[in-house]
């Protein structure tokens, strides 16, 4: 086992001592076991690749065979220099983002591979050269330090978009997040990025992803992507999330995407999307609701419903909602009678929510009122806090008006 | 006539909404940019203004310019790649140069954050309370403030912080002022004093050099980052800096005329401003005093916040570590941990009265001057890059500008340096 950062920029000799260069990066295929395959040296004259089949040993100097051949990038190749080391990267069993300070090398049956990443302070430290005075400082201190190592299976490269990386193998790892978490550290990378990862997912789990994004890079993607991929991935999110990413695409745009969908959710979409240009739930919001949390009890919502409500035209709902002001349950009037007083909220709400945004077209609205037969929706934003309801009375007369007008 | 109606509502809807999304985007420019006027930077305003009066603000409207433009760069990098200046710095450069960087810049920022715990020493011996006492207090709630709260409500703390920025305009109004003159002074040609008087250069170079810091590139970068903010805002982001460029100038400008028509007409010298705020009682009252007093409250407040956090969020981003306000404490140890322990440091070094602030602010200044220029170029050579910036890449005459701008600046910020030891300012 080697650590990278004690091989690279050693100088690189042919097996009768001619000097080629000094080594400037190491070339690895991303498959379950990432085998080096290609060295990078750099020259008097440029920077040249060599297949690995090439190399000798590695020892104070590195040797390679005197009839070496120069070679390219081929797909599934990554660079360890350039795109794996002082880069971010999820490690996956722990669920979070973290730093690559070195690169562990191992030699299996005559072949390199890419063992894992160090993360911790130690691998900073060797990188600096202060490894053996840091251990000796931190000794004296009697605080051990361990290197924090991540084997190649339990991470995943966050950033694909620096260099001409290309990958299209699809990715296994990946499968074990959560795509609500990976949705998350997504978030946290550029447009571009996102669109390099997705590529690597299926298409099932790339919609489930791209679903759990906030609404402004969905529209980024679907902005970027070819229509007939687009149309491919749409198949798999819900009607109404479409028709609310596709009515931020320009009429072009969203035609050109249309027109792969299958003819059954085409049907669909177009029908939503008719109405979408028409009017928005933020016309109709109301802020006649009441808001309780989960911790108080039958008895206590009765006496905030008397002391709040009434000067309220109605009251059907009640909406329950953490200490971040997100809605998280719900219960009707009805409900609340039929619970014993001393009953707390959280154990008789409920949690499914139908929720609807400021931009939802309102016949979305009236038909998951009348699907689910509800008098009236809360409204929320990206945040999940709810910024006040509609209801099934104000939408209707809107219909009325337009129908009979 | 209906259809008049509609479209006038229409166009005011429209309005709204890009109003709203204005706000949504509101804070980093504004914040980081009125925090470059803390406690130091206070300082320098009123010394100079006592010293030169409004020519002390000369030239302010290309200052506001550049200002906008060098935190505009670090708004666009952060807003399209989403990634700190620290995050940048380690994946091109690697560890020892960010270490070098990191190290450098904790050690300016330590020197920011003594300044601004003696500013608020200063700002409670006005207040004429028990300093000691107060001093300890307030470090441990902002401590306390920092931890637990998360992003929205701590940026609701720091933006009420600036509106006490305002009782800069008061006490400049309580100094009944001839604006035209002062208006005249800071916006056209200074004919209160000898323009061609080296000393004078100096001084008003000291003036830029506080509005415009190395922390103050890595915060605008890291707070948009940790608003989440992304590529759709630019266009409103950009408004935003611009305006918090604005506005940092205008509160300096405010606190010029303070000065100016109560000490720079009498003729009285001054050396921070604790001293001015004192000196300023006799010709403008009490009132005028106590708004003073606030003000520097106010300033030594936000910049006692704003630089240890800086500092945070460049660790946590060159060595790999959760470091958002939303992360709870034990999540976000390390980045917390540098923020207190700066804090703590400058604390502790205030509490002895017996240490130099005079030449501490000397060598802060020195290692601001030594780290822009390479910041700038760090900044720079982002922004340029077509694979970070993709087609927000700098380009054309923007390009000119930026460069422009970074290198004036550099100039400026190490001149302000030499000048100080040759004992000019």
């Amino acid at each position: 086992m080697i650590y990278f950062s004690q091989i690279l920029k050693k100088k690189v000799f042919t097996e009768d001592e001619i000097e080629v260069g000094q080594l400037d990066d190491l070339v690895f295929l991303t498959e379950t076991t990432p085998v080096i395959t290609k060295i990078l040296v750099k020259t008097k004259t440029g920077r040249i690749l060599i297949p690995i089949d090439f190399l000798i040993k590695i020892n104070h100097h590195i040797y390679i065979r005197k009839n070496y051949e120069e070679t390219t990038l081929s797909e599934n190749e990554l660079y360890i220099l350039r795109n794996l080391l002082d880069k971010q990267i999820i490690d996956i069993s722990g669920s979070k983002i973290v730093r690559v300070n070195d690169v562990v090398l191992q030699k299996e049956k005559n072949q390199w591979y890419v063992m894992g990443v160090d993360v911790g302070i130690l691998g900073i430290l060797r990188r600096l050269g202060l490894s053996n005075l840091g251990e000796k400082i931190l000794g004296i201190l009697k605080w051990r330090l361990s290197s924090q190592f991540l084997s190649w299976g339990e991470i995943q490269p966050l950033e694909l978009s620096r260099g001409e990386v290309r990958l299209k193998k699809e990715e296994k790892k990946l499968k074990k997040l959560r795509p609500e978490d990976l949705a998350d550290y997504l978030e946290q990378t550029s447009l571009a990025n996102i669109q390099k990862v997705l590529r690597l997912l299926d298409e099932k789990m790339a919609a489930k992803v791209i679903a759990d994004l906030n609404i402004n890079y969905q529209i980024g993607l679907f902005r970027r992507m070819l229509p007939k991929k687009a149309a491919t991935i749409l198949e798999l999110i819900d009607s109404d999330e479409v028709v609310d990413i596709l009515f931020f695409l320009s009429k072009k745009r969203r035609q050109e995407i249309l027109n792969f969908l299958s003819s059954e959710k085409r049907k669909e979409v177009n029908y939503l999307l008719n109405f979408h240009q028409t009017g928005k739930i933020g016309d109709f919001l109301s802020l006649e609701f009441l808001a309780t949390y989960s911790s108080k009890t039958a008895y206590e919502v009765k006496i905030q419903i008397k002391k709040e409500t009434a000067d309220f035209y109605s009251l059907n709902y009640v909406y329950v909602i953490n200490e971040n002001k997100q809605l998280i349950g719900v219960f009707s009037l009805h409900e609340l009678l039929l619970q014993d007083d001393t009953n707390f909220v959280y154990k008789f709400m409920n949690q499914n929510l139908i929720t609807v945004y400021l931009t939802t077209p309102i016949e979305i609205a009236l038909r998951k009122m009348i699907k689910y037969k509800l008098s009236a929706l809360p409204v929320i934003d990206q945040d999940k806090k709810i910024l006040g309801i509609v209801t099934f009375d104000d939408l209707s007369e809107n219909l009325y008006e337009r129908i009979f007008k | 006539m209906i259809y008049q109606k509609i479209s006038m509502k229409e166009f005011l809807n429209k309005l709204k909404w890009r109003f709203l999304f204005f706000l949504s985007v509101l804070g980093p420019g504004i914040i980081t940019a009125v925090a470059d006027n803390d406690a130091g930077g206070v300082a320098t305003y009123t010394v100079a203004a006592a010293m030169y009066g409004m020519a002390s603000q000369f030239l302010v409207i290309p200052e506001t310019f550049i200002l906008a433009v060098t935190q505009e760069i670090g708004a666009r990098i952060a807003v399209v790649t989403k990634k700190g200046l620290g995050d940048l710095i380690r994946e091109r450069y690697g560890v020892s140069i960010s270490l070098l960087i990191f190290l450098l810049y904790f050690i300016t920022n330590q020197g920011v954050v003594l300044q601004n715990v003696s500013g608020l020493k200063a700002a409670f011996q006005l207040f004429n309370v028990n300093w000691q006492l107060f001093l300890i207090l307030t470090c441990f709630f902002l401590i306390v403030f920092v931890i637990f709260f998360d992003y929205k409500k701590l940026q609701r703390v720091f933006l009420i912080m600036i509106l006490f920025y305002l009782s800069y305009i008061f006490s400049a109004i309580l100094a009944k002022p001839n604006w035209l003159e002062a208006a005249r002074e800071s916006f056209i040609w200074p004919q209160k004093i000898n323009v061609f008087d080296l000393t004078f250069w100096f001084s008003r170079i000291a003036v830029l050099g506080t509005t415009i810091t190395a922390w103050g590139q890595f915060f605008v970068h890291s707070y948009i980052i940790d608003k989440k903010l992304d590529v759709r805002h630019l266009k409103y982001e950009r408004l935003e800096v611009y305006l918090g460029a604005f506005l940092t100038n205008f509160f300096s400008w405010m606190m010029a005329v303070a000065v100016t028509y109560t000490l720079f007409v009498h003729g009285i010298k001054v050396t921070d401003g604790y001293t001015a705020a004192l000196a300023i009682k006799p010709f403008a009252g009490e009132t005028a005093f106590l708004f003073f007093a606030i003000g520097l409250f106010a300033a030594s407040i936000l910049g006692l916040t704003i630089v240890p956090l800086a500092t945070a969020y460049v660790f946590a981003e060159i060595f790999g570590y959760e470091g958002s306000l939303d992360a709870s404490f034990s999540k976000g140890k390390l980045f917390y941990g540098f923020f207190i322990i700066q804090i703590l440091i400058g604390l502790l070094i205030t509490l002895f009265p017996q240490t130099s602030l005079f030449k501490l602010t000397l060598y802060v200044d020195f290692l601001n001057g030594a780290i822009l220029p390479l910041i700038f170029y760090f900044l720079v050579k982002f922004s340029e890059d077509e694979e970070i910036m993709g087609k927000y890449v700098t380009s054309g005459f923007s390009r000119f500008l930026v460069r422009g701008s970074a290198i004036v600046i550099s100039v400026l910020v190490i001149l302000t340096f030499f000048g100080k030891i040759l004992g000019l300012t």
